[in-house]
C-alpha cells in the first residue's frame, strides 16, 4: 500500500481548554470508527440502542434473541465498554498533562504497522486566551468533518484494530492508562491524514514582556546609553555565560532598554541584531523569538514531530484496544 | 569498517561478548542510556559469574524504579569448563527491551473474512522466557543466532547477492512436538531483543497458510501475491524487523511434482509458483526473516527446499536434555508449593564431577536421571506436559515430597509409552 497523505486544518475562534481537547479528540475517534466502517452505526446511537435492546430483554426476558443477533449485541457491547474506557483514559490523560502535543489514531493490526493513521495536531496551550466552549468547538470541528467529508475515504477497511498514541513531553512521566512506547514513530506507511488544529489566540503573548505598544516607566531606573547598555550586556554574556533562563531576561531587559532609548533619544535607531551575544538567543528562547508574531494571529502548528523532538517528547499508547466489528 | 564492528558488536556471537539483557518497566521512561551505565556500574560490582543468571533486586534506586531484570543467557558457549567470569572485565553489550503486551493483531484481506495471519510487536511478553525454556542438544540455538547476525551484517555491509547469495529462509524440520515452531517464536523475539540497538520494534507475523486457499479457482494464487504484498509494504520500514513465520510450510509448498499426479487442481500449483516468487523477491529487504517448520519434509517442494539457508533438523530430545527439561518443570513446581519442601535438584554436569556417587544430596537427582534416560524418544511437547499428568493421574491431592513426585512421573513415563504402544497396534 503506497503512503498517501492529507492534511485538514481547523481554526477554533479562542484558545481550547485541555478538558474540551480530549472531548475532541475523543468524538474525532468516535466519528471515524463510524466512517471507516468499524462501527455499523454512529457511537452514541450505537449505545443508545444497545440500551433499549436491553430494556426490551430485561422487560421480556421470555423472549429469546437470535443467536446471531446476541452475538452482535455482544461485540457492540464489548466495543462500548473498550471505547468507554479508552474516552475515560484520554481525559485523565489530558488533566494529567494539558500539554499534549499530538494524538495519533491508528487502524490496523498493529501500532507498527498500521493501514491507516490520523494524527490530530492540536494547538499550543494559551491559558490566557479565551476559551471557546465544549458545544461551539464541537459544533465547528464537525462542520468540517462532516461538509468536507474528512473521514470518509474510499478505501476498504475490514474490522481492524484501533490504537490511540498520545505525544506528550518527558515531564509527564505517567498518562493514568497509557504505556510509554519510545520506539514508536508516527507510521509512514499506508494512508495518513492529519488534522491540524489551530486557535485564533494570541501566541505566547501571555508570557511574553517584551510586546507591549505602550510605553514603560519604570521608576528608579536611571536611562543609560545604547553603547553602555549593550557593552555590559555583551560582558554580561562572555564573563557569566548565563544559563538559558538569565539569557531570556538579559534579552527582555534590553527591550526595555530599547523602548526607553525610545523615550530618551526617539530619533535614534536602535537595533537589537547588531548586538553581538556570543551564545546564539534565538535557539535557546524560541518564546522570545515566536512574540514578533502580531498579536491575535493564528497560532498555527509549528509541526514538530514528536519523533524529531525525541529527547524531549515521548509517545504514550493507551493500553485498550478496540477491536471493529460488522454485523 | 567501523559500522561492521559496531555491528559485529551489536549482534550475538560475532565475538565473545557476554550480552546481558535488561527487561525495563513497561510504565519506565528512563532513558536506555541511563540504564545502560547504571547496569555496567552494578555489574562491575558483582563477583564472578559461573552461568546464566537473572538478577532483580539492585541497590540503586534508578535501576529499581526503572527496570524488572537483568540478566545472562547462553552462557553455556561462552563459559567453558565453569571456570567463572568476572564481569567487570568482560566485555558486556547491554540491551535494554521493553515487552510488548498487546494482544496478537490479525491480518485481514478486506474483502474476505478470514484472517491471513496473526501478528505480534516484538519483544512480546507472550513469548518471554521461551527461549530460555528450550532445550537442544545441539548449539541449535546459538547456531540460528549466528545464522541471523551474518544475514543482517552481509545486508548492512551490502554484500552483492548477485555473486553472494543468502535467501533468509530458515527450515526447521523434524517430528510433532519438539519445539520447531516455538523455537521459531522465541528466535524472532530474541532476535528483536538483541538487534535492539539496531531495530526500534520488531513484528513476528504468522501466516495462516491454510487461509490463503480461496473458494474460487485461480484465486489462491493472488491471495498468496497479497498477502506478500502486505509484507512488502511492513518492509519499507527499514527500524522494524520483520519476521515472517509460516508454520506447516508443506501446506503452501506442497511438491508440485505430486500434485501433478494426483487429483490436486493446478491452483495448488499456482500457489507454490506464487510463494515462490514471493519468497525471490522478499530477498532485498534487509530487515526480513522468514522461518518456516515442517513435519513432512518429503512433501516440500524442492525449488522452496533450495532455497532454505539452514535446513534444521529438529529430533527428540536426548537424556541430557530431557534431565534439563525435568529439572526446570521440577523447578517450577516447587516455586510454587505443589512439591514441597523445596529441594535442591542437582544439575547432571554436578552429577558428573560427583561421579554419580549416591548420597542422601545426590539421590533424588540420580532418580531423575533414571527417568529421563527411560523417558528417551518422548517429543518435547510430551515431556513438558508429563509432570502434569502425573499429578492428575498418580498425585491429585495437595502438596508432594519431591521423592513421591518422581515415583509418580515415573509411573506416568511408563503410562505413556503403553498409551502409545496402543496407538501403534
Amino acid at each position: 500500500m503506497a503512503g498517501c497523505s492529507k492534511q485538514f486544518e481547523f481554526v477554533f475562534d479562542g484558545g481550547l481548554q485541555s478538558s474540551t481537547r480530549a472531548l475532541l479528540v475523543n468524538e474525532v475517534i468516535k466519528h471515524l470508527l463510524y466512517e471507516r466502517n468499524q462501527i455499523p452505526l454512529q457511537f452514541d446511537f450505537l449505545r443508545q440502542q444497545l440500551a433499549l435492546a436491553e430494556t426490551d430483554n430485561a422487560q421480556q426476558p421470555s423472549t429469546k434473541p437470535l443467536s446471531s443477533q446476541s452475538q452482535v449485541d455482544r461485540k457492540a457491547k464489548s466495543v462500548i465498554s473498550n471505547l468507554d474506557n479508552m474516552f475515560e483514559n484520554i481525559i485523565k490523560a489530558f488533566e494529567t498533562c494539558p500539554e499534549i502535543q499530538k494524538a495519533v489514531v491508528l487502524l490496523g493490526s498493529t501500532p507498527a504497522t498500521p493501514k491507516e493513521s490520523y494524527i490530530i495536531n492540536l494547538p499550543h496551550l494559551c491559558p490566557e486566551a479565551d476559551n471557546i466552549s465544549l458545544k461551539s468547538s464541537k459544533q465547528a470541528l464537525f462542520q468540517h468533518l462532516v461538509a468536507e467529508q474528512v473521514l470518509s475515504s474510499d478505501l476498504p477497511l475490514g474490522p481492524t484494530n484501533l490504537y490511540v498514541v498520545l505525544c506528550a513531553p518527558r515531564t509527564a512521566s505517567h498518562l493514568p492508562g497509557f504505556i510509554p512506547k519510545a520506539s514508536f514513530k508516527v507510521p509512514s506507511r499506508g494512508h495518513c491524514l492529519t488534522l491540524n488544529m489551530l486557535c485564533r489566540q494570541p501566541t505566547f503573548a501571555c508570557q511574553d514582556l517584551t510586546f507591549e505598544d505602550t510605553e514603560v516607566e519604570i521608576s528608579g531606573i536611571e536611562p543609560l546609553s545604547l553603547e553602555c547598555s549593550s557593552l555590559d550586556a555583551t560582558v554580561a554574556y562572555h564573563v557569566m555565560s548565563p544559563s538559558p533562563e538569565k539569557r531570556a531576561r538579559l534579552q527582555s531587559q534590553f527591550h526595555l532598554d530599547k523602548r526607553k532609548r525610545h523615550l530618551s533619544n526617539p530619533d535614534k535607531d536602535f537595533d537589537l541584531t547588531k548586538i553581538h551575544f556570543s551564545t546564539p538567543l534565538i535557539g535557546s528562547t524560541p518564546k522570545i523569538s515566536a512574540s514578533n508574531q502580531p498579536l491575535g494571529s493564528l497560532d498555527l502548528y509549528n509541526g514538530t514531530n514528536c519523533g524529531q523532538s525525541h529527547s524531549q517528547s515521548v509517545w504514550f499508547q493507551c493500553s485498550t484496544v478496540v477491536k471493529g466489528y460488522r454485523v | 569498517m567501523n559500522g561492521v564492528c559496531d555491528l559485529a558488536q551489536a549482534l550475538p556471537g560475532v565475538q565473545k561478548t557476554y550480552h546481558i539483557e535488561v527487561l525495563k518497566k513497561p510504565e519506565s521512561i528512563t532513558r536506555d542510556a541511563l540504564i545502560k551505565d547504571r547496569v555496567g556500574q552494578f555489574l562491575n560490582t558483582q563477583k564472578c559469574v559461573y552461568g546464566d543468571f537473572t538478577i532483580t533486586d539492585f541497590k540503586d534506586d534508578i535501576l529499581t524504579e526503572s527496570i524488572i531484570s537483568v540478566s545472562l543467557s547462553d552462557s553455556d558457549h561462552l563459559i567453558f569448563d565453569r571456570k567463572g567470569v568476572d564481569l567487570s572485565e568482560a566485555k558486556l553489550h547491554i540491551h535494554v527491551y521493553t515487552l510488548s503486551e498487546d494482544e496478537a493483531g490479525t491480518e485481514e484481506m478486506d474483502e474476505e473474512q478470514v484472517s491471513m495471519a496473526s501478528q505480534w510487536i516484538l519483544p512480546s511478553a507472550h513469548f518471554h522466557g521461551l527461549w530460555e525454556s528450550l532445550v537442544f542438544d545441539e548449539s541449535i540455538k546459538e547456531r540460528l543466532l549466528n545464522y541471523a547476525t551474518t544475514t543482517l551484517l552481509f545486508s548492512d555491509k551490502k554484500v552483492n547477492s548477485s555473486i553472494i547469495s543468502w535467501n533468509r529462509v530458515v527450515l526447521l524440520h523434524g517430528p510433532p512436538g519438539t519445539g520447531k515452531t516455538t523455537l521459531c517464536k522465541a528466535l524472532a523475539h530474541k532476535l528483536c531483543v538483541r538487534l535492539s540497538d539496531r531495530f526500534s520494534c520488531g513484528q513476528l507475523v504468522e501466516i495462516n497458510s491454510h487461509s490463503l486457499f480461496s473458494k474460487w479457482f485461480s484465486e489462491s494464487g493472488k491471495l498468496v501475491t497479497k498477502m506478500f504484498q502486505r509484507l512488502h509494504d511492513y518492509m519499507v520500514d527499514p527500524e522494524l524487523l520483520v519476521c515472517v513465520l509460516i508454520d506447516e510450510v508443506e501446506s503452501l509448498t506442497a511438491a508440485r511434482k505430486s500434485c501433478l499426479n494426483g487429483n490436486e487442481p493446478s491452483d495448488a500449483i499456482r500457489v507454490v509458483n506464487a510463494v515462490l516468487t514471493q519468497i525471490d523477491q522478499l530477498k532485498k529487504f534487509p530487515n526480513c526473516l522468514i522461518l518456516t517448520t515442517s513435519n513432512i519434509t518429503g512433501a516440500i517442494d524442492l525449488a522452496f527446499v533450495d532455497r532454505a539457508d539452514i535446513k534444521q533438523y529438529i529430533g527428540p530430545p536426548s537424556p541430557q536434555a530431557i534431565y534439563k527439561i525435568y529439572l526446570s518443570c521440577l523447578n517450577e513446581l516447587m516455586r510454587v508449593g505443589i512439591i514441597s519442601p523445596a529441594q535442591q535438584l542437582l544439575e547432571l554436569r554436578a552429577l558428573e564431577v560427583m561421579r554419580f556417587v549416591d548420597n542422601s544430596a545426590t539421590r533424588p537427582s540420580l532418580h531423575l536421571r533414571e527417568i529421563a534416560i527411560k523417558s528417551e524418544g518422548l517429543s518435547g511437547r510430551t515431556l513438558r506436559k508429563l509432570p502434569f499428568m502425573a499429578h492428575a493421574m498418580f498425585i491429585q491431592g495437595g502438596s508432594v515430597t519431591v521423592e513421591t513426585f518422581l515415583h509418580c512421573l515415573s509411573q506416568a513415563v511408563d503410562q505413556q509409552f503403553a498409551d502409545q504402544a496402543h496407538l501403534t497396534t
